[in-house]
């Protein structure tokens, strides 16, 4: 439980209310979907969160 | 136990990732997500994602049944760590076929002996080319709650 929440709570906030997270997701998806395809490693995509939980 | 492939932490720092049988080889990942609630609250949730690299485009693919049992694999072992989490699929629409992926996912959750509740998109969300799912455990006591800021949230972006 307490590990749970400390995973919780290291996911920050990234959804501004202004900008629409799922017209984010489907744009980070587009991004991380043509790195994979072009041989990119994924950590150079900016300003997408990713979280290993596993 | 179904075969599947060895799932691998990959050295990006930010995904997983196993190959096939074929040379593919697919990356599967976990991003950040908030969802809002009708007293303004947020939820903070995971989306789960996967793509293919393949290893020769000219190449012809045939169904393997052990990516589907790998990537399900992946999904089961959140929810064993992460029992009161949720976690949102959504199938991009780069080539026009998000509507196949959905479906295929949909079958492959329907298979899965894994318990877990999904909920979809409502079916005008899919007229905007929006295909998601919600994916949560039936005994989560918080399952409402997130499914009622799903479509909440889903509502105020007006993708219903």
């Amino acid at each position: 439980m307490k590990a749970e929440k400390e995973k919780r709570g290291n996911i920050k906030k990234t959804a501004d209310k202004k900008v629409n997270p799922f017209k984010k997701l489907a744009d980070d998806k587009r991004r991380i979907t043509k790195a994979i395809d072009d041989g990119h490693d994924l950590s150079t995509i900016e300003n997408i969160e990713f979280v290993r939980p596993l | 136990m179904f075969a599947r492939y060895k799932v691998y932490r990959h050295k990006d720092g930010k995904s997983y990732f196993f190959r096939t049988r074929s040379g593919n080889t697919y990356f599967a990942y976990f991003t950040a997500f908030v969802l809002q609630d009708k007293y303004g609250s947020e939820i903070n949730l995971l989306s789960f994602g996967f793509s293919c690299h393949l290893a020769d485009k000219r190449k012809p693919q045939h169904y393997d049944q052990r990516i589907k049992n790998t990537i399900i694999s992946i999904i089961e072992e959140y929810f064993t760590q992460e029992p009161r989490s949720a976690l949102l699929f959504f199938c991009t629409n780069l080539d026009g076929k998000a509507h196949h992926r959905f479906y295929t996912f949909d079958r492959w959750f329907k298979e899965s002996s894994f318990k877990l509740e999904k909920f979809d998109t409502p079916k005008k969300s899919a007229e905007k080319d929006f295909y998601g799912s919600l994916l949560v455990k039936p005994d989560n006591p918080e399952k409402q709650k997130i499914m009622d800021a799903f479509y909440f949230t889903i509502d105020f972006w007006k993708l219903s």
